[in-house]
This record gives structure tokens, sequence and C-alpha cells, in this order.
């Protein structure tokens, strides 16, 4: 069928089942937009480039779908969005217009090398040089995106390449990757290991969800009651009601988590990186276990000395074939001593609002498959630590590459894709400032978003060396955020005490429209602190 | 330490980009390089000569993961040569 590079690209996204597409127009994309447009893909128009990867990347974290968005040579702009996307393992697919094909290399105007930009910050990327090269890059890059730990791709078209015609064979069918089987002796060796630990420990992190293996693991941990702890990225795997869940660990984690690994005698760490931030100095990294790596990804295996096991394959398939009886009650008493001793403490006798407490009782105030969206900092750890997360799906932050500015856009691509479920974004005051004109998005699409900004101007996270320091912050300026969203035409108020907080929270629940909900906490930094807050400190 | 690096695969956009982006990442040095086309230029073939201290399996690791590299050979050639002194 005779058609030009845009209609062929488009009908190639149609093919993969591609529904919404963020993105930031301009004359080197146009012809893709016109297409989109004529095929009835939605094309959601977002208020920086940035802003657009980041909404898909919210889009494909709250559905387990693949993140589409497009841009000009702004591509400049997408890159944050884009190593997003990498470290954080979200399938997504960048579409960018070049200029036409023979001006490369020219020196011509909004002329940059996208591949080369692209080569550190995404999985793979094309550069397309004329029609008869788009053949199968669509279904390519989709499966490249989705296959192993899945990433960003990158695909750069010329606009003369985007209007050419030709009659474009019909795509091959792209061949899957065949998912290596594991060693069934190795299973073995794993059930045998757990048998015998008299101290065994689930250490779950995101591979959980992003390979569908959630029930099964589920499943696992209530035949065999085995305590269990998570990564920031592997909240919501594991049941809030699991009754041995000790929480997150790491830097930010709570003190019964990192002292479950310190204690136990076999780490089964399933889905998970290790991270620094989660192993602090990797020698003393579970002294007392061996460790059994259950991962698609054997990449991080050198940077530990006891694996004892790597199994390399697919989790789902793993965790289902491990059936293991234990005999493990002392340590089960011995977890939830630990969880009864080292429980974090709401408890607040001042009127300045304590923000543990806050999101706490919220949590238990919004409907069960709400979307938490944060970036990072106070607002992500607070949140990890103090709020319900139902499954993985309903969690989306930026972990490994922490980006700031992420939670507004990333709220939009989640309220588009699960219009019916409320998005609660979580963020603090700098973050916001990072990507503030998404508010003029959140406005544009109508979508009943619910911010809550936590705002200790600058804070610990973005000051330097003295945090008691007002002269050392990014920004000194006042800003009063309630204007700032109503300049946008998003209501909003201003809370500093705890008597507010009941009719504000109701107001922010019931709005059918966004709403900001501004929590000035800046005369109490004590109260942002996300370390230490345990009854036992 | 020196090593021989025979790589072979899918010769697909900015592949030999790919390639020397993970050596410098690990701190290697290309000292020698061959590369060729083969399959109507469906397939490369390259031959990379690294020096470096850092851990070789890790090298062979992230090539490996490179979308388009089908094979990575690895032959370790002894500690004596020098890496190339950089232009002034």
């Amino acid at each position: 069928m005779l058609m030009n590079g845009a209609e062929f690209v488009v009908q190639s996204l149609k093919e993969q089942n591609v529904t919404h597409v963020f993105g930031y127009p301009g004359d080197a994309i146009k012809p893709l937009c016109l297409a989109l447009k004529e095929a009835g893909i939605e094309l959601l128009l977002c208020s920086h480039e940035q802003g657009a990867a980041m909404a898909a990347i919210g889009y494909a974290r709250a559905t387990g779908k693949t993140g589409v968005c497009i841009a000009t040579t702004g591509a400049t702009n997408l890159v944050t969005g884009l190593a997003e996307a990498l470290f954080d393992a979200v399938p997504l697919i960048a579409i960018t217009g070049q200029i036409n094909s023979n001006l490369i290399d020219s020196d011509a105007f909004q002329e940059v090398d996208v591949l080369g930009l692209s080569l550190a910050c995404t999985k793979y990327s094309f550069m397309i040089q004329n029609i008869n090269q788009l053949g199968s890059v669509i279904d390519k890059a989709f499966l490249i995106a989705n296959s192993g730990r899945p990433g960003s791709i990158l695909i750069d078209i010329p606009t003369d390449v985007q209007l050419d015609k030709a009659f474009i064979p019909e795509s091959t069918e792209v061949k899957k990757d065949e998912q290596e089987d594991f060693d069934p002796s190795k299973v073995e060796e794993a059930i045998a290991l757990i048998e015998n630990s008299n101290k065994p420990l689930l250490f779950v992190g995101a591979g959980v969800g992003i390979s569908k293996a959630v029930p099964i693991l589920r499943k696992f941990i209530e035949k065999t009651k085995i305590p269990s702890v998570c990564t920031l990225k592997g909240i919501g795997a594991i049941s809030n009601d699991s009754e041995y869940f000790v929480g997150i660990t790491g830097i930010h984690g709570s003190k019964a988590a990192n002292l479950a690994i310190d204690l136990c005698d076999l780490l089964i760490v399933i889905g998970a990186r290790f991270d620094e931030r989660i192993m602090g100095k990797l020698d003393d990294f579970a002294p007392n276990a061996k460790i059994i790596h259950i991962n698609y990804d054997a990449m991080d295996q050198n940077k530990i000395s006891n694996i004892e096991l790597a199994i390399n394959s697919d989790i789902k398939s793993v965790i289902a074939s491990l059936k293991s009886e234990t005999k493990i009650s002392l340590w089960q008493d011995q977890i939830l001593q630990m969880k009864n001793d080292h429980a974090y403490n709401y408890d607040n006798f001042t009127d300045d609002i304590y923000i543990p407490r806050l999101l706490n009782n919220l949590s238990q105030k919004i409907p069960k498959n709400t979307i938490l969206c944060s970036d990072l900092a106070n607002s992500q750890m607070l949140t990890a630590q103090h709020m319900f997360v139902q499954k993985p799906e309903n969690y989306v932050t930026s972990s490994a590459l922490s980006s700031m500015g992420f939670g507004i856009p990333a709220a939009v691509g989640a309220q588009i894709s699960r219009p019916d479920d409320m998005v609660l974004a979580i963020l603090f005051d700098k973050s916001l400032l990072m990507n503030v004109q998404e508010l003029a998005t959140i406005k544009d699409q109508k979508l009943p978003i619910k911010i809550i900004l936590i705002d200790d101007k600058g804070g610990k996270t973005t000051s330097i060396e003295d945090q008691n320091s007002s002269n050392d912050k990014i920004t000194k300026t006042h800003i009063n955020f309630v204007t700032l969203a109503s300049a946008f035409g998003i209501k909003g108020e201003t809370i500093s005490k705890v008597s507010q907080i009941t009719n504000a929270i109701s107001r922010l629940l019931e709005s059918k429209d966004p709403y900001l909900l501004h929590v000035s906490c800046f005369n109490n930094n004590k109260n942002m602190d996300h370390t230490i807050t345990e009854k036992s400190s | 330490m020196k090593y021989l690096l025979v790589i072979q695969g899918e010769n697909c956009s900015a592949i030999l980009e790919r390639l020397f982006r993970v050596c410098r990442i690990l701190g290697f040095t290309i000292q020698n390089l061959n590369a060729e086309t083969t399959e109507n230029e469906k397939s490369f073939h390259v031959t990379i000569t690294v020096y470096g201290d850092s851990s070789i399996s890790l090298l062979t690791k992230k090539l490996n993961k490179i979308y388009g590299v089908a094979q990575v050979v690895t032959f370790a050639q002894g500690g004596t040569s020098k890496p190339i002194a950089r232009a002034v």
C-alpha cells in the first residue's frame, strides 16, 4: 500500500496497540502529528519535551504498557526522560523529527546529532536515512524496549522521510528473544538452601513487578511465610497485610528492614540490583548471609562476593518452581519483635504539621487503587515510608535517576492511563519548580490530579553543607505556590498547622478539578527528617 | 592487562560507537582495531585490542548486552603492553 513515512509509522504504532502519544510539536515532526490525528491516536501535547517523556513514563508505569513520546530536535530536552526510563527499566519509545536528510551534517538550522545524544541514555536508537529503512523499525523498537531489562528506545526520522511516499513492504515478523531456560539443578540448590536456612529473608525489587510476578510471589510468601523486605521500586510487590513484611530497606529504609538483612543467614534477592543506596558499604552487606540472586540480568553480580547462587532467567518461572518448606518460627518471632521495636512513631504533640503522620493518615483515607506519584528526596522517601501501596503500578516514582521534576508530568501520564483512579502527586517545592509548566497540561487536559506540595523551602535536599543556614539554598525567593497554581487556573490552599489538616484534606480529596495543597513546614525542619522517625529513637 | 576481543553481530546503527563507549566507560584504551562487514553488510566482525585494569568479564558482559552483538570472545594477551600515550 502506498503511504508516506509518517503514515507508516502511525500504522505500526496502531498495530502495537498504542492509543496515546505524549509530545511537543514542531515543524520537523508535523507530518507524524497529522498522521496520528488522522489515525485516531490521541496526541497529548505537553508544555515541554521533558514533560512529554516523563508523562509517557508515568503512563507506562501505571499500566505496564509501553510509553510513546514525540519531539523535534528538541530531543535535547528529552534526554533526562530517556535516561530515567533506561535506569528505571521502563519501556519507552521516543520518536524525534530530524531536519531533511540532505541537510544533515551541514550545520543546518536546528540540526542536532540526536542519535549521538541518545547513546548514553537509551537502550538502543535508530536513525532512519530513507523510507525503505522504516520497514520493521517500530516493531523492533517495541521488542527491544520490552525484552530483558526494559528501557528507552529513540527513533530519529528526518522530515523528508516522514513525507516520502513509497510502497513499504508489510512488516516482517520480528523474532522475539527466546527466554533462556534456567538450569533445574539450580532451583533444587535454591530449595535446599532455603530449607536448610534458619533465618531466610526475601529481598524484593522492581523486577518482580516488571516481570508480572507479583501474584506468584505473594503466593510463595503466603505459603512459606518467609519474612521479606523490599527496595524503593519493589514497593507494592508484597502485600502491606503480609505479617512478616518488614518494610523498605536502604539508607532511607526502616531500621527493622536493615537489621533483618544484617541478621539473616540466607538472603533471597528477587528482581533487584545491588544498588549502593540500598547496600551501603558493599563489604558489610548481609554479613551473615549466603545470597541467592534471582534476576533476569546478571550485571550487578560482580559487586559483592557472597553470592552463593545466581539464577538469571524469567523471575516468574523461577519463583513458581521454588517449592520449599520452612521451619523458621523463632526467626519469625524475632522479625515481629524487630518490627514492633522499630515501628514508625506518629506521635505529635505540637501544632506544627508532622509530615509522616499527615501522609500516614492520608493513606488511610484515599481509595485503595490510588496512584501515588513522587519524584525524589523528602517527598519520595516519606511517601515510601508512610503510605500504603497495593501494587507496583500504584507507586510511580523516579528511583535510579531520581529526576527532579518527575512527579507532575508522571502524574499526567498516570491520570491519562487510568482516568477512573485517583492520582495523588506528592512533591517538594524545588521539584515542582523544575517542571512547573506541566500544570498547564493538567489544566488543558482537565485532569483531576491532587497535588500535595511539601514546602521546606529547598530544605535538606537542595541545600549545601549547612542544612540550617538559609544562605546556601538554591532559591531564596519566597514563592507563593497557591498564587502560582492559580495562574494556571488550578485551585489550592496553604496549611501550616495541625488544626487545618482535616478540612484541607477533605477539600483536596473531594475536588473534581486539579487541586494543590501547599503544606508549609519550613519553620520546623525536624518534621521533614525521613531517616529517623522510629519509636526507639 | 592487554586483551584481544573478537566481536560479531548484526550491523546496526552506530554499532562501533556503542562498542567504543563501553570500552571507554570501563577505562580500557583501544590499541588496535579491525572492523569489517560481511553478508551484504548485514553483519559485522570486529577485532579490538584493549588495554586496561578493569574487570574483563564485566567488559565482556556489557559488550554482550549491546543490542546487535551476537558473540564476544576474549583472549588475554599478557600485561606488558602500555596504553597509547594521549596526544598533546
